[in-house]
């Protein structure tokens, strides 16, 4: 039988590359503050706690595939921010994915797929965490390429733009004008419109699949065009 | 007067871009662990400083505020490494590098800004490196790390734009300075690794810690004054070597 462990799998990306899992005649492991209904294996812990993790990685086993999804976001500019949520940012986005690519044992043949974010590259105000997370995450995908690549494992990212998710809900929410947001979010794509979670968990699994076997240290942009609209 | 604050003053890139900056008429605030050789002059500031404690941080920020008054160059250069692979990775060490290279400029800017506001073309200058885009097996830590750099610099830029602050980071190749030198004492095949460190560059040198310190003191002038969120690559073409 062929697992993929997926952290944030009860998260909106998450739930959608659970099902893609199953529908690919794979096993999904779900790694996540809440339980995953779908999942084949649901685990709750968080990312950034290394024993939650190592005693998660241990029960699910061998392992084909680890993708990173959970991550956490915290609103303030550089001199409103607060050191403990700069850590907590870094230790759930950044940390939480290295503690995954240490624990998870994977075999040859396998990949890994982080998730960065639109984020790495252009800057929303009042998000400095996030973002410096997000280039984080990519220079962790691009590192640690090269000390996977001998067992024969790949390592890339994918850099969503906005996707339609509880996460972008709770984001958008606090915004003054919600409905004002969601619009321009929508305009700020070349495609007019974000992201369903599914399309982003496709390109996942993509990088997860045999398709990409010649694919590794790599970013793939699933952002409708967000980066290259002015 | 100009006044840059300069962390990492103690290191080789740290002492050399001190020295041009004070070449160029710059006042000094140098922050490090160690102690700086850099004479700061009767009337400059050189403070021992561990940028992993944000108290620290912030009290030397108070002492810089005391003295000068303001800043117009905020210069984060302090970094540390650690060699590990992601499988070997001890949390300890992975959660200092973090603190340390990115952290710390979190902080910088968070206790500089008030200061930089008060400044004449106010900009700060954050030391990211070719290895934020090229993948790097030994030293994970390190390559995450200065692609955060890019990133919360970029971040940075957007937030204090309308402020006329500056924002931009540095990212050299090789140097020959104390990581290369240190690279090489644990390296099992020195000579192989400067052989091949010097050929990694199309201009096949690696760089003097005065010619990143030129770039940067470039970047801080108001001669780049519609230069923001950028990275200036100081790295002899080593990104365009296959």
């Amino acid at each position: 039988m062929t697992w993929i462990a997926i952290t944030g799998g009860a998260g909106g990306i998450g739930q959608a590359l659970v099902r893609l899992v199953q529908a690919a005649g794979w096993k999904a492991a779900s790694i996540d503050l809440e339980t995953a209904p779908g999942a084949d294996l649901s685990i709750v812990a968080d990312v950034a706690d290394q024993a939650g993790m190592a005693k998660a990685f241990a029960r699910i086993g061998p392992l084909h595939g680890l993708v990173c999804i959970a991550g956490t976001n915290a609103s303030g500019r550089v001199e409103l921010l607060s050191w403990d949520d700069w850590r907590h940012v870094m230790a759930v986005n950044v940390t939480g994915c290295m503690l995954a690519m240490k624990h998870a044992q994977l075999s040859n043949g396998g990949a890994i797929v982080l998730t960065a974010s639109v984020s790495a590259h252009i800057a929303t105000d009042g998000y400095v965490a996030y973002h410096t997370s997000k280039g984080a995450v990519l220079g962790l995908a691009r590192a640690a390429c090269g000390e996977f690549a001998p067992l024969g494992i790949r390592v890339n990212a994918v850099s969503p733009g906005w996707v339609d998710t509880p996460f972008t809900d709770r984001s958008v929410a606090t915004a003054p004008d919600p409905e004002a947001l969601r619009a321009s979010a929508a305009r700020a794509h070349l495609l007019g419109r974000i992201a369903r979670p599914d399309e982003v968990a496709e390109a996942m699994l993509f990088l997860l699949s045999n398709d990409a076997s010649f694919i590794t240290g790599e970013e793939l942009v699933v952002d409708g065009g967000f980066m290259r609209k002015r | 007067m100009r006044v840059a604050l300069i962390t990492g003053a103690a290191g080789d890139i740290g002492t050399a871009t001190a020295k041009v900056f004070a070449g160029a008429g710059y006042a000094l605030a140098l922050l490090d662990r160690s102690n700086s050789t850099v004479p700061v002059g009767a009337t400059g500031l050189s403070l021992n400083c561990d940028l992993s404690e944000p108290a620290a941080v912030a009290d030397a920020f108070k002492h810089v505020a005391a003295h000068y008054g303001k800043l117009d160059a905020l210069i984060n250069i302090a970094g540390i490494n650690h060699r590990a692979g992601v499988r070997q990775m001890v949390l300890a060490d992975w959660n200092r590098m973090l603190d340390i290279n990115v952290g710390a400029m979190f902080l910088t800017a968070k206790h500089g800004l008030p200061l930089l506001q008060l400044g004449e073309s106010p900009t700060i200058v954050n030391m990211a490196s070719i290895s934020g885009h090229v993948a790097s097996a030994d030293y994970p830590a390190y390559v995450t790390t200065k692609a955060a750099v890019e990133s919360l610099t970029w971040a940075l830029a957007g937030e204090v734009a309308d402020r006329g602050i500056r924002v931009n980071a540095i990212a050299p190749g090789w140097v020959a300075a104390g990581f290369t030198r240190a690279a090489l004492e644990i390296s099992t095949e020195p000579a192989a690794l400067q052989e091949a460190a010097r050929r990694a560059h199309v201009l096949g040198r690696m760089a003097e810690s005065h010619e990143v310190a030129r770039a940067i003191l470039w970047l801080a002038s108001p001669k780049a004054s519609f230069v923001t969120g950028e990275t200036l690559f100081v790295d002899g073409g080593l990104m365009r070597v296959h």
